[in-house]
């Protein structure tokens, strides 16, 4: 049997992923369950196991970027099926015909086998409303229109807007790199017309030189993968919400003591309650008081989530030694107990840390928490970016001693510092006050969470 | 130099021709008196045998047409009414388009369908026509629809002249319109269009009554959107080359016709504009068109047929948003 190895569908958003490794030669032999490549997708890498034992015949390149479903290569059982594999594309089309049986069922119950049929996409892709001639603007000048808002009927993206973009991309770009006079590893990187013909790495990264703008440079890195996706997903949120920061300070006094009575009366081998499986719970219902914070901006329509499902901003440690951000989400968290939720939370926050979260545990939020305490172990306080398409996200700091007034007297309390950025676009100060106060209430009193 | 009416630089384009050709003739419903002006005069010049009255049959008097255009005549057939080709259709449609490609291009059939056409005085739904689709539709005629009194005599002159059959229409608004005339002779050749009035922003595709239009929206949007208005002056042939240069330029365009909206001449062209110049184009090719309805009489004549309004709010909505006062 010639069974297709093929990019899988590995989570209801995923539409393509990119060639990170193949473990095996083309032509090598492979045995069943073991991996043979590894892909690349927006937030995680994927092991791809053989289905079969057989020859590997390998269709695509490390690097090459393909939509799930594409076909990556073949394993062959028998030297004939081999054979037309590698016959080229009409031979093995035709061969094929006869000889590629779809993968058994307990195959397509693994997701990460690679002959998972592709599941048709479910989430609609949001169009670009473009018009044709700023579509051949944006491409002749090699500008990325996604984030670009529209001036025409409608939102549409017309010439202009493309201008407009180019002005603006031409004033952030590097100045392009001639005169920087006694430096060797300084070359001129723009053509007779003075366009910018390449990046700034072409200036040998492994020189220790070479400079860009009299700045010497140390290291020059390529935004790929998950810094890639980090980086478009921030620079998406800010240009297409009107991002608007609260903070305030909570008394955690009744909070501590609080968890600390859970913890001595609650005990789960392996899982130990947090603060933040407590704010997830008091998120929830916050949310289902103030629905408008648990809610969307698509095609010019807000949609008000009735599911309550929270992400949590988890910062992870890459394989190459970088950190990366990942937002692992809790399904209907209004619906979990304090225990399941820090159960729910345990799980997600271990597979983040180890790289094995699915597509489905990182999409489908619709509010985010981020905990920043571990981080910064002392008072701060920051500006979160909503995570798109949400309308808000919260922060929690660290939990720290200060001085505050109670009964006009200055007292030593546990203060955390709490910080909410919201779409203004979606949500005016009203509701927004309606949701911090809510929580605020919670948080200092933890008796009103079951009220 | 001298000022002629609309309607006196058509007749003047007859007389030249009958002069110069002793084939052209007139022949139609009290083409001696002319109520339409446009063969005022002639019968006294070129006597009743080349200006005829015929009975009234509009498909008795275009078959007479055809005929003798096909024994070598210049025949110039007057409708009066542009309605009344429905009338003559079997004629039109049938014969004078066709007989050329059934005869294997061995017999031509020179002459000129001449109608009043149009609406603006609340005629009603049978003498308000201006059937410009249905000639574009049956291959075979030509179609002319001349805005102004200058290119009236030059298209006329050359329709006369064309091998082929020409339905002329003429339009009532734009009767009393006067302009200077040359006096030595020239000739429009048919399918070239003319850039009426040149602009940066938004093209506005028209012909006929409603270049005036056109030219009109564009004076009151002058200040927040520079348009560039093109008379077609002829439908069929169509100057394709001269609405894409202009798109290519603009990235916008409006077509306004002042023929049905449905299967009609804008329709025709946007499709053409979009076949050769999608990847130009910055907003939808919009028109204006009368409404699906037959036209409808007196006041409520303008609720069918394009008016300023309309053509101004095409206009900037193709602008889009950028563009306000």
């Amino acid at each position: 049997m010639l069974v297709k190895l093929f990019i899988p569908k590995l989570g209801m958003t995923m539409e393509k992923a990119t060639i990170a490794e193949w473990r095996y030669k083309d032509g090598d032999t492979v045995e069943k369950d073991s991996t043979v490549l590894v892909i690349d997708t927006e937030k995680v890498a994927n092991d791809i196991e053989a289905p079969v034992s057989g020859k590997l015949v390998i269709n695509a390149a490390v690097g090459d970027e393909l939509p799930c479903g594409a076909i990556i290569g073949y394993i062959a059982e028998t030297r004939e099926e081999y054979e037309i594999a590698k016959g080229g594309a009409g031979a093995y089309v035709s061969g094929l015909q006869a000889s590629v049986a779809p993968a058994t069922e307990d195959q397509k119950s693994d997701q990460h086998v690679a002959a998972v049929e592709p599941v048709l996409a479910l989430a609609t892709v949001e169009r670009i409303k473009i018009s044709p001639l700023a579509r051949s603007v944006a491409k002749q000048n090699d500008i990325d229109y996604a984030g670009i808002s529209g001036s025409g009927p409608g939102g549409r993206i017309v010439k202009h807007d493309i201008e407009v973009a180019m002005t603006r991309q031409a004033a952030q770009k590097p100045a392009v790199m001639t005169a920087c006079p006694g430096s060797r590893g300084c070359g001129s990187t723009s053509d007779a017309a003075g366009k910018p013909v390449a990046s700034i790495a072409v200036a040998s990264a492994g020189d220790s030189t070479s400079q860009h703008e009299g700045k010497r440079i140390r290291e020059v890195r390529a935004l790929k993968g998950m810094r890639k996706a980090i980086s478009e997903h921030m620079h998406h949120s800010h240009s297409i919400s009107a991002p608007i920061s609260v903070m305030f300070e909570v008394d955690m006094t009744e909070m501590v003591k609080f968890r600390n009575r859970l913890l001595e009366k609650w005990q789960t081998e392996g899982v130990r309650l947090t603060y933040t499986d407590i704010f997830i719970m008091i998120v929830a219902k916050a949310l289902k008081k103030a629905p408008l914070m648990n809610s969307s901006l698509i095609n010019n329509e807000i949609i008000i989530w009735d599911d309550i499902n929270i992400g949590i901003g988890a910062s992870v440690m890459l394989p190459d030694g970088e950190s990366g951000l990942v937002v692992p989400v809790i399904r209907n968290a209004d619906k979990l107990s304090l225990g399941e939720i820090s159960a729910a939370r345990k799980d997600l926050t271990d597979k983040a840390r180890n790289g094995t979260l699915s597509m489905d545990e990182m999409t489908g939020g619709t509010f985010t928490i981020t905990n920043t305490a571990s981080l910064s172990p002392f008072w701060h306080i920051q500006t979160p970016i909503i995570h798109q398409p949400q309308a808000a996200i919260l922060g929690t700091a660290s939990i720290v001693d200060r001085p505050v007034v109670k009964d006009g007297e200055i007292v030593v309390r546990p203060i955390m510092p709490m910080y909410l950025t919201f779409d203004h676009r979606i949500v005016d100060g009203g509701p927004t006050a309606v949701f911090n106060s809510l929580v605020h209430g919670m948080m200092s009193d933890p008796d009103l969470i079951f009220i | 130099m001298k000022e002629l009416s609309y309607w006196n630089a058509i007749s003047e384009a007859i007389a030249e021709e009958m002069k110069r050709d002793e084939t052209v003739f007139v022949i139609g419903e009290n083409v001696q008196e002319s109520p339409f002006l446009v063969t005022k005069g002639l019968v006294q010049q070129f006597g009743p045998d080349r200006v005829m009255d015929a009975p009234l049959s509009e498909l008795a008097i275009a078959g007479a047409t055809v005929g003798a255009a096909m024994a070598g005549y210049r025949p110039i057939c007057d409708l009066t009414f542009a309605d009344f080709i429905y009338c003559a259709a079997d004629e039109v449609l049938m014969k004078a388009a066709q007989q050329y490609f059934s005869h294997n291009a061995k017999v031509n059939v020179p002459c000129v369908f001449l109608g009043v056409a149009g609406a603006g005085f609340g005629n009603g739904p049978e003498h308000s026509r201006i059937p410009a689709a249905m000639v574009m539709n049956n291959p075979g005629l030509k179609l002319v629809m001349p805005s102004t009194p200058y290119d009236a005599k030059g298209l006329m002159k050359a329709a006369i002249r064309d091998n082929n059959p020409v339905c002329f229409f003429f339009h009532k608004k734009c009767m009393p319109m006067k302009q200077e005339i040359p006096d030595e002779e020239y000739i429009i050749p048919l399918g070239v269009a003319d850039v009426k009035r040149v602009g940066s922003d938004v093209t506005v595709v028209a012909t006929s009554y409603m270049v005036h239009l056109a030219l009109e929206a564009a004076k009151n949007l002058e200040d927040i959107i520079s348009v560039e208005v093109i008379d077609l002056r002829s439908l069929v042939p169509l100057d394709i080359d001269a609405i894409i240069t202009s798109v290519k330029k603009t990235g916008r365009v409006v077509v306004v016709d002042e023929d049905t909206e449905c299967c009609g001449v804008a329709a025709e062209i946007g499709q053409q504009i979009m076949e050769r110049a999608f990847d130009y184009l910055d907003a939808p090719v919009a028109r204006v068109c009368a409404a699906n309805m037959p036209i409808a009489g007196a006041a409520m004549e303008k609720y069918v047929i394009p008016q300023l309004a309309q053509v101004q709010n095409a206009i900037e909505a193709a602008a889009g948003s950028g563009f306000s006062a």
